[in-house]
């Protein structure tokens, strides 16, 4: 699930896995740890003792930019499938390489196409990897207009937000150009700029109908 | 084919991973591919398609300066990135790799200890590391390089690492350590050279009849090749 910060991924992703609970029964490995200096642990599922406290978030910022660029791409990798092993779980990752891609280069100074790591390469490379170990997987571009996220943004500013206001057309549409050059087959796109949360994963539910697994479907029938 | 050089510090493992790479390019036509990046806090490496870079010492000292947790984390996803692709023909040799993490971690650079939270401690975490090679590439050889305490006294003294880990108090405890490790290790293609004493050429050999010993069918029918076609072009 992608999209530039404030459309609605975390949200729409955290209202997604409660669905998947009460109707697939299923439990989600759920990633969205891909804006620096935010880059480990699950919070707030998880321990204090796995989340990165706020010393080691400052020294990730801190970090040079080639030390921010093995740091994210070693973490890229770690979470990218890479044997066949079909081992039943459902995976929810929220940004993942589409954050690296843009953001690395253009607010981080790292994977720019003159520099180690060039993140279009990866993008290639992680993709073509996906999709030989797990092609069933759907990518999502959550969107949302100018002036809503505006709205989000003064509402309930992120702490760590990396986009400046005037920025946030600019990356919507790098957003949709990756996702329209994106080599994942299955994509469905979803617009959160007038709708309520629970409208939003109604719709998307609705729209990975097609990309459902047989025993998604059964489990979906038999209400397990 | 796929080998992993592991031991104690100034054991020889980099100095013989590249005496083996000069070997395969002789007699398999084959550039192995060489990493030995799992000592903080040299630990970078980057795909061959893409521009290289070396961490200098502002970059190495952000690196030293992590927490341990942070540190646990570079190392664990370093090691994934790794993992030998399956169903993929891979000529690569790893010095160090997996138990240079295990084994200093705990010692050296506080985590994956007894208590670690991220997969346990880190002798377990190797294991599992081993169980993932083993499915993409079961025919893996681990060679376990060894050498006397003299001996790896002696050559600290003549050339210090730069970024040094282990003390020399600890040249006893890190050995049986490694032979610890190498004793547990999944890797069922293993062997062990002590190299106290004999020249790099001695090894490299030594190493090459262990490896020459677990080849595969596979293997053999490409130095036979190899070895076909330098004649044909000799004659």
């Amino acid at each position: 699930m992608i999209g530039s910060e404030y459309s609605g991924t975390t949200t729409l992703a955290k209202g997604f896995i409660d669905w998947i609970k009460s109707n697939l029964g299923r439990t989600v490995i759920f990633h969205d740890h891909w804006k620096i200096p935010q880059i480990s642990g699950h919070p707030p599922t998880e321990p204090p003792n796995i989340n990165l406290t706020t010393t080691e978030q400052i020294q990730v910022s801190k970090a040079t930019s080639p030390v921010k660029e093995l740091l994210m791409r070693y973490a890229l990798y770690y979470h990218t499938p890479h044997s066949y092993e079909d081992n039943d779980q459902f995976g929810l990752y929220v940004g993942y390489y589409f954050d690296d891609l843009i953001y690395g280069p253009e607010y981080f100074d790292y994977g720019k196409p003159s520099q180690p790591g060039n993140r279009i390469l990866e993008k290639l490379k992680i993709e073509q990897t996906i999709m030989k170990f797990c092609p069933d997987t759907v990518l999502a571009l959550i969107k949302c207009n100018e002036s809503e996220i505006k709205k989000r943004i003064n509402i309930n500013p992120h702490k760590n937000q990396i986009a400046d206001e005037n920025e946030i057309n600019i990356l919507s549409n790098r957003f949709q150009k990756e996702f329209d050059t994106s080599l994942i087959t299955n994509k469905i796109t979803i617009d959160t700029s007038n709708s309520s949360i629970d409208a939003s994963v109604s719709e998307l539910v609705y729209n990975l109908q097609p990309f459902f697994s047989k025993d998604d479907r059964m489990r979906l029938l038999s209400g397990i | 084919m796929f080998i992993i050089l592991v031991g104690c510090e100034y054991s020889g493992t980099s100095t013989i991973s590249k005496s083996l790479k000069s070997e395969f390019k002789e007699i398999l036509a084959s550039e192995f591919d060489i990493h030995d990046h799992w000592k903080f806090p040299n630990i970078e490496c980057y795909p061959q398609y893409s521009k290289q870079y070396t961490l200098n010492k502002t970059d190495k000292s952000h690196i030293s300066q992590f927490t341990p947790k942070l540190k646990e984390m570079l190392q664990r996803q370093s090691l994934v990135y790794h993992l030998p692709a399956p169903k993929v023909s891979v000529d690569k040799i790893y010095a160090g790799y997996h138990f240079d993490d295990t084994v200093y971690a705990p010692i050296y650079f506080d985590y994956g200890g007894p208590k670690e939270p991220q997969g346990g401690p880190r002798t377990k975490y190797a294991r599992y590391i081993e169980k993932e090679i083993i499915k993409s590439y079961p025919d893996t050889i681990l060679i376990h390089l060894t050498a006397s305490k003299e001996s790896i006294l002696e050559r600290m003294q003549n050339g210090p690492h730069e970024n040094q880990i282990i003390a020399q108090d600890d040249i006893d405890l890190i050995t049986e350590q490694f032979q610890l490790e190498f004793d547990k290790s999944l890797l069922q293609n293993k062997f062990t050279i002590d190299n106290t004493g004999q020249s790099i050429k001695q090894t490299t050999s030594d190493a090459m009849d262990g490896i020459l010993n677990y080849c595969t069918p596979e293997d053999l029918a490409r130095l036979r090749i190899n070895k076909l076609i330098n004649e044909r072009n000799n004659n």
